[in-house]
Parts: structure tokens; C-alpha cells; sequence
């Protein structure tokens, strides 16, 4: 069992930080793409998403790059197993990196036992792959059992899965603690996702996507608001990006105008959930 | 269903057919090797790239040229989605795409695969906005249309 740690006063970010931005690129590649009733992976679905891994995670790197942004690559263990060279350049960039499930696997689906062997078979493979070890973990669909599992097998510094709430607080259980940081519905996801239900067997398809105006329109109003109320109390902006859907050419230009548009904002910062989780803990107090 | 489609082309519109696209972007285990077999060119069903590639098949190579739903009329024209923008949508998402690609054309090859269907950019509004695309994009000395059995040509080095 867990239990969410009451602070005595909010966080705070560094003197100079109004508000940070954190930019989490979703890189799965095909791993969820949808599965026919009949046990056929959807060959559209699969090859929409695939561009995700081929194409799109590269495109979406060198648009940090080119303007020198840093953020959080959230990553499933087969991606980093079919795709290495890229996720190698993400942490040469000095991206953060996080797990993403193994096989973008639906936790709520799935007993304890099953996810904890899913979680753990997931920081083998950045170990093995990458060398590296993960400090955060975002779950694709968080089961009930999630934080539990995270907390007590596990030495997460931060989980980003739940998105219950606009900054991060403190959890505690089996003698442990991790800080959740939550996210936003405002995902490049959650903008493309169909309106109606024509093919129920294509939930998230750039075929089913909004326009590159109306998913830039929503992602500055959300920077708007969190900047004007950045004046007076702690903001945080989780904005979520997908390899297969802002990858693509035409939606690429989304994130390259907002990136620009938010830069030129004194006091707004593009960070990873490790320096927003290091400073959090610089000022909790409990 | 290829022999047939090969058949009927040829019978009424006097066509030898050397392309391909599935419906619905649903190719099988088998279609790539079928095609190749049926001395087809090129195939355009896959999603994944933004360049063309080659592929090794059961009846010889053939060349891919990958296509995107990302741009396709019907996600903005096609009954329910004019609430996703309708045809300023279009123009949004097709000026999108393009000013992307030739940004990138800089340092390295691309081309632009757009996909109309007749009773969706067909309707007059729509066909507008296709005309504006054109008579933009045609401004500029460096841009071409070329048909799919060209670019896969050139990808074999025919050109």
C-alpha cells in the first residue's frame, strides 16, 4: 500500500523559472498497433505506426536539437531492441529517458504478476541495451496495482503515468518514496483521436488526426494560461508528443512553430521530469 | 483479384496497369510477392517512410513508394470530418505537409505523395483548394509532378 505525503508548502522552481516545460516524446514505434479480433495485427495500423520508429523519432530529435531543447524520451524495451541507433543519439543528445512497457502493453489488462514481469523485463533491456538506468517510468494505462509495483520492487525516482492533478506530489510506501509528475490530456495523441467511430480497429491513426492549426492552437491556449498564472503560483506544462503522429511532416511544423513560439517567454524552460523532479524535492517540505 | 483488376483495366480503358495500391492501406503476407509476380513496377500501400524503397520479392524487385494518411482528403472533406476543418483544413494540412518537405529538400531527397478521391476533394469547394495548392506549389521553379511509375524509375535509375 501507498499513501500520497501531504506537503507543508508547494514546490518551488529555481529562482528565474516560471514555467517549465516538459516535452515527452512518446517513441513506440509499432508496438501498439491494433490487433484484429481474429489475433491479425492490423497491417495499416502497424505500418502507420512503424513510420513512428523508421522515420518520424528522427525527425522529432532533430527539431529538439536544432533549438536546443531538452526533454523526456519515453520508450518501450522492444523499441529500443528494434530501433537502438536511435535511442543511442537520444541519450548522446542528452535527452532524459524513461520506460514505456515493454510492448506498449495495456497494464489495466493485466494481473500484478504478469506487469511486474513486464516492468522488470523492460529496465533489463535499457540496462543491456543502453546502459542505462532508468529513474522514470510513464505506464501505458495505469493498472491499480502500478505505483505499488513500482514502489516496491523497484528504485524509480519519478513516475509520470497519472493525470490527476497540475503538479507533482510526493508517494510513499514499502519504506520508499517516488515523486509523481503528472501529465496532460493536451497530447498530440489526445488531439488526433477520432471524433466519431467509423473503424473502430484505428483508435489513433493520423487518418483520424486534427488539423496542424488546430493542434498548435490548443498546445499555445494550454501555454498561455499556465504562463499567466505562472506569475503568482507554481505552473507546469506536460505537453506529449508521439514519434508516428507529430513525426509526420506536416504536424512536425506543430511542435517546431510552438517550441519557438513558447521560447521567446522569459522565465519558460524546456526540461526533462529529472531536473523537474530535482527541484521539486530542493523545496518540499513535509 | 490482381489478374482480374489487370484484366478488367486493360479490357476497358486500354491501360497495362504496373502499379498498386490495397484498399484501406491493408496489405497482406502475400501482396508484395503477387504483384511482383503480375511484372507490377511499383506498389504504394505502406506507411512507413518518407522515401521509396526497394523490395526483394518472390517475382523480382519491386519498388515501394510510401504513401500517408496524414494528408488524405477525406480525414478533413469526408463526411463527418468537415468539423475537423473542412476545406481550409485541407489547405492547412496539404500547405503543412508541403512547406515540411521542401524544408528538408534541402539537405536531403524528398517527395510529396497526396491522395484525392473523387467524391471528396471532387466537390467544388474542395477542388479549389486543390487548384490554390497547385498554382502555389507550381510557383516555385524546383517542384514537379511526376507520376508514380516516374519517381520508381528514377529509384531503379531509368530515368
Amino acid at each position: 500500500m501507498w499513501s500520497e505525503v501531504p506537503m507543508k508548502q508547494d514546490g518551488r522552481w529555481p529562482n528565474g523559472v516560471r514555467l517549465p516545460i516538459i516535452l515527452s516524446v512518446h517513441h513506440q514505434s509499432e508496438e501498439a498497433a491494433v490487433v484484429f479480433g481474429d489475433g491479425q495485427v492490423d497491417p495499416f495500423d502497424y505500418s502507420e505506426r512503424q513510420y513512428g520508429g523508421r522515420r518520424g523519432a528522427w525527425r522529432l530529435l532533430e527539431i529538439m536539437g536544432k533549438h536546443n531543447v531538452l526533454g523526456t524520451w519515453i520508450i518501450c524495451g522492444a523499441t529500443v531492441e528494434k530501433y537502438p541507433a536511435i535511442s543511442k543519439a537520444v541519450k548522446a543528445a542528452g535527452h532524459a529517458i524513461a520506460g514505456h512497457t515493454y510492448e506498449h502493453e495495456m497494464m489495466c489488462n493485466y494481473p500484478p504478476e504478469q506487469e511486474l514481469r513486464l516492468v522488470r523485463k523492460t529496465v533489463e533491456v535499457f540496462q543491456d541495451r543502453l546502459g542505462e538506468k532508468l529513474t522514470g517510468w510513464r505506464t501505458c494505462f495505469a493498472s491499480h496495482h502500478t505505483i505499488d509495483l513500482l514502489l516496491e520492487h523497484f528504485d524509480f525516482d519519478w513516475d509520470a503515468s497519472i493525470w490527476n492533478d497540475d503538479l507533482p506530489y510526493m508517494i510513499e510506501g514499502y519504506g520508499k518514496k517516488l515523486l509523481e509528475i503528472p501529465f496532460s490530456s493536451y497530447s498530440d495523441a489526445a488531439l488526433a483521436i477520432q471524433i466519431t467511430n467509423p473503424m473502430p480497429p484505428t483508435p489513433y491513426g493520423t487518418w483520424h488526426s486534427n488539423t496542424p492549426e488546430f493542434i498548435l492552437r490548443a498546445m499555445k491556449t494550454q501555454f498561455d494560461a499556465l504562463y499567466e498564472r505562472g506569475a503568482e503560483k507554481p505552473v507546469l506544462m506536460p505537453l506529449t508528443v508521439h514519434d508516428f503522429i507529430v513525426g509526420r511532416p506536416s504536424r512536425s511544423l506543430v511542435l517546431d512553430e510552438f517550441i519557438t513560439y513558447a521560447k521567446q517567454f522569459e522565465g519558460v524552460v524546456f526540461t526533462t521530469h529529472d531536473q523537474v523532479c530535482s527541484w521539486w524535492l530542493d523545496n518540499y517540505q513535509q | 483479384m490482381v489478374k482480374k483488376t489487370v484484366k478488367v483495366l486493360a479490357n476497358i480503358g486500354g491501360v497495362t496497369i504496373k502499379g498498386w495500391r490495397c484498399p484501406d492501406y491493408r496489405v497482406s503476407p502475400q501482396t508484395l510477392d503477387i504483384l511482383s509476380s503480375e511484372g507490377f513496377a511499383w506498389d504504394s500501400s505502406l506507411l512507413n517512410d518518407d522515401l521509396p524503397c526497394l523490395f526483394d520479392c518472390e517475382g523480382g524487385k519491386l519498388i515501394e513508394l510510401p504513401f500517408t494518411t496524414s494528408t488524405a482528403d477525406k480525414t478533413y472533406v469526408g463526411y463527418p470530418y468537415p468539423m475537423r476543418g473542412g476545406p481550409d483544413g485541407l489547405a492547412n494540412v496539404w500547405q503543412s505537409e508541403f512547406d515540411a518537405l521542401y524544408r528538408e529538400s534541402e539537405r536531403a531527397p524528398r517527395f510529396m505523395i497526396l491522395s484525392i478521391q473523387t467524391w471528396a476533394t471532387g466537390r467544388p469547394a474542395n477542388l479549389r483548394v486543390l487548384r490554390q495548392f497547385i498554382e502555389r506549389v507550381t510557383a516555385r521553379n524546383d517542384v514537379q509532378f511526376a507520376r508514380c511509375a516516374e519517381i520508381a524509375a528514377w529509384c531503379n535509375g531509368k530515368a
